[in-house]
């Protein structure tokens, strides 16, 4: 019998805010995140704004080591692992051999890119930095800080990186690999990605609408979010409380395009189809699809036909939303960050928003959850990202029952 | 013993040659890739390295890549050799049932500050959309998803110079969880002066040549290239007759410094151990683990004979992890044990057998392992086809 994997503890921070309480909140509220660019001089690419974490200040209790050189993003990491890990009743320190698993575009890229620079402009890079920017070390450093220093894997599967994450971990516990494993993802703000999806023309110049007849382009953002994941019975065992059951997971590549999705939407297709497979659910037992939703063209409408192909009539009905208008496209990040939200949204009974969305597009005729503070019963959630090299995961989520659904 | 798995492919791309079979003889021979640095590399402080000789298009037959980066054509090439000895045709394989991982360290480095020179001199017309595509560190993946179209999953694994063990280690077990038959693992890393200057900063690059496990400690000469193997669950390679080198599993849990294996669940036998050692202090927990298993107060009192590639192809970190794999196959299909690159005098690991020269030496398990610069330790087990062979 497949052993059932609960979440049992959640940490997020995003633009909106950071903690579950302030980003349900912006989410109930249809706030959204999205300003100038402060953290760099963007005024010179065609679209300057995005979801900029305002005012961060590391805790540095939350590292025995030495913080403050921290790549930015090992600093949002710490903070959602703490809040994740003490939610789940484990006090400060997570059991030793906890695999971590995590998954990003970037790494410590704000560490890079400022090294990168520097031996552009003929001068001497910080030599540290290199070991901030690869994109194990974040993953290590919560690992060492968190007492779970054994089984870390980084996932760089460019925008589903955390999906995948979250993913590999679920099929970790039910493997009996693990009752416990620590999952989740994480991207910051920096111009080598504004720099790069600008140069795509992939990054709106007006507002970022997923959906929207009128969408022209994405908006980044920056975050972290960690899912402390717990086989059930162990979870119990220790009388936490549960938050909600990962029931299913699916992959798969498009082998397409480096950058463009597959317009037949096959991939995306194979990895939702894959996911209701492994949580034994119909397309119709899926109350709320959180989509990927990016906004840009050909993404958003390649998404459409993948969730009108799988869910057949019920795509009409089932309620559809990108919070990426909310919070922007937190790249490898985003699938965990979005995994979250949709937790806290089906124990509230509230559909998370897509903002900004007024004008349907005759090629993406979904519900798209229009208006903020929707009231749902959500019992089954279906979360989907893609990403650059045809990379794609969806997950299955549902309300935590001790008894199988 | 459970190894469902097997390897049915092998690919190298390494400053030996492009080719298992020039690798293989340069570990018969132990004759280095390593050479006296010019240009950047010796501007870097680097005074040898390990590169990749000649043009690389031109063992890249799939013009589609020929302006990709070098990590990415490395892992091509390597990949594609791999399927060829496989007897695989991607164009009749079933693409849903085919994943790949590939293992980075640094990724496409050189493209990403190519990247960074156009939006720092010239600001946004400056960014090019094809560097920047080209730079994100599952581009390797991505493209030999496309050239090879494979629509099961591709997965890239980052870490340090265990990168590409960590990313066996990753394919086995998304092959356990899903439909995957067959699953492509590469690791791969291409040199950059930078990196080395970095490495030179912090006292970890060799001034001369690469010693594993010689105390003290004298550094790495960094290397680039790929190493490839082709996993196949054991009913697919039997269903098409597969050429089976070896079961493939993973072996140990992974263990961080400062701890022990539990070297009870390595059987007691004689072994090859495809060491990742490469001259820095790291070595010695290396060493540590190791005897934990093997050696005369280990739990397993055998022979165990440490191989190194690592003074033939220089530190390639996630390249050469995977080329760890590639010489631990090729030690049990062969039936020869080379001669050890581990010069003797290794006060750390004097319990193991470094033989001098070549012996045939038939043996049924083999160990990849690798410590890192940082991190976790990973290892992956092999054994020989036995009852395997189709």
């Amino acid at each position: 019998m497949t052993r059932r994997v609960v979440v049992t503890g959640m940490g997020i921070i995003t633009a909106l805010g950071s903690g579950k309480a302030e980003n349900l909140s912006g989410i109930i509220a249809g706030a959204s995140a999205i300003g100038r660019l402060t953290s760099f001089d963007a005024s010179g690419y065609r679209g300057a704004t995005g979801a900029e974490i305002r005012g961060f200040e590391f805790d540095k209790a939350l590292s025995p080591n030495s913080p403050k050189r921290y790549d930015r993003a090992a600093k949002l990491l710490l903070t959602v692992a703490r809040e994740a890990i003490r939610e789940a009743g484990f006090a400060d320190k997570l059991p030793a051999d906890t695999p971590v698993v995590l998954g990003t575009t970037l790494g410590g890229m704000l560490s890079g890119s400022a090294f990168h620079k520097e031996i552009v402009l003929g001068r001497e890079g910080r030599a540290s930095s290199l070991f901030d920017y690869i994109a194990f070390s974040q993953g290590v450093r919560v690992a060492e800080d968190n007492g779970a220093s054994s089984n870390v894997f980084s996932i760089s599967n460019a925008c589903a990186s955390g999906t995948n994450a979250i993913g590999f971990a679920l099929n970790e516990i039910r493997g009996g690999i693990s009752d416990i494993a620590l999952a989740g993802g994480y991207d910051t703000m920096c111009e080598f990605t504004v720099a790069g999806f600008n140069s795509l023309q992939a990054i709106t110049t007006t507002l970022c609408r997923p959906f929207d007849l009128r969408r022209d382009g994405l908006v980044l953002g920056e975050g972290a979010a960690i899912l402390i994941l717990e086989e059930m019975g162990a979870a119990k065992r220790r009388g936490t409380t549960i938050l909600a059951e990962i029931a299913g997971y699916g992959e798969s590549s498009d082998a397409y395009h480096i950058t463009r999705p597959d317009p037949t939407a096959g991939g995306a297709r194979l990895a939702i189809k894959r996911a209701l497979e492994d949580a034994a659910c119909a397309p119709s037992d899926v109350d709320y699809i959180n989509a990927h939703g990016t906004a840009t063209s050909f993404n958003d409408a390649m998404e459409a036909k993948a969730i009108r192909e799988v869910f057949k009539d019920h795509a009409k009905t089932v309620p559809v939303s990108s919070i990426k208008s909310a919070v922007g496209h937190i790249l490898g990040g985003a699938g965990a960050i979005e995994a979250v939200i949709s937790i806290v949204a089906m124990n509230e009974s509230i559909l998370p928003s897509n903002i900004n969305y007024s004008t349907p597009d005759p090629e993406c005729p979904l519900n798209i959850v229009d208006r903020p503070g929707q009231k749902h019963n959500i019992k089954r959630v279906l979360s989907n990202s893609f990403g650059f090299g045809g990379a794609n995961a969806a997950l299955v989520i549902q309300k935590y029952r001790d008894r199988e659904p | 013993m459970n190894d469902e798995f097997v390897i049915t492919g092998l690919g190298v791309v390494s400053p030996v040659g492009i080719g298992v079979l020039p690798f293989w003889e340069a570990m018969l021979s132990r004759s280095s890739g390593i050479r006296p640095s010019s240009g950047g590399m010796a501007a870097a402080g680097a005074p040898y390295s390990a590169g990749i000789a000649g043009d690389i298009n031109a063992h890249l037959d799939d013009r589609r890549f020929r302006r990709a980066a070098n990590i990415s054509k490395y892992a091509l090439v390597a990949v594609n050799q791999a399927i060829a000895d496989a007897g695989l045709v991607p164009a009749g394989w079933e693409a849903e049932e085919v994943g790949v991982v590939v293992g980075v360290t640094h990724g496409a480095i050189n493209l990403t500050r190519e990247f960074h020179a156009g939006f720092v001199k010239d600001g946004s017309l400056g960014a090019s959309p094809s560097l920047f595509s080209d730079s994100v560190l599952n581009a390797p993946a991505g493209n030999i998803s496309i050239a090879l179209g494979i629509k099961g999953a591709a997965h890239t694994v980052v870490g340090d110079s265990g990168a590409g063990i960590d990313a066996v280690e990753f394919a086995l077990k998304v092959m356990k969880h899903t439909k995957l038959s067959t699953c492509i693992v590469a690791g791969a890393e291409e040199l950059d002066p930078i990196v080395a200057r970095v490495y030179k900063t912090f006292g970890l690059l060799s001034q001369d040549n690469m010693r594993p496990f010689i105390v003290p400690a004298s550094g790495f000469v960094p290397g680039e290239g790929a190493g490839a193997i082709i996993i196949e669950t054991r009913a697919r390679a039997a269903s098409r007759s597969a050429r089976v080198y070896a079961g493939i599993k993973t072996a140990l849990p992974p263990i961080w410094q400062g701890r022990d294996f539990n070297a009870g669940e390595i059987p007691a036998q004689d072994a090859f151990v495809s060491t990742g050692a490469n001259g820095t202090r790291r070595d010695a927990f290396e060493a540590r683990l190791l005897s934990g298993v093997f050696s005369p107060q280990g739990a397993n009192m055998k022979k165990a004979y440490l191989g190194n590639i690592k003074p033939l192809v220089g530190e390639s970190f996630a390249a050469s992890a995977v080329m760890q794999v590639v010489a631990a196959t090729l030690v049990l299909d062969k039936g020869v044990v080379p001669p050890s690159t581990i010069r003797s005098g290794a006060p750390d690991v004097a319990w193991a057998t470094m033989n001098e020269d070549a012996e045939q030496r038939p043996l049924t398990m083999a160990l990849a392992a690798s410590a890192g610069l940082k991190g976790p330790a990973h290892s992956i087990l092999l054994t020989a086809p036995g009852d395997a062979h189709a």
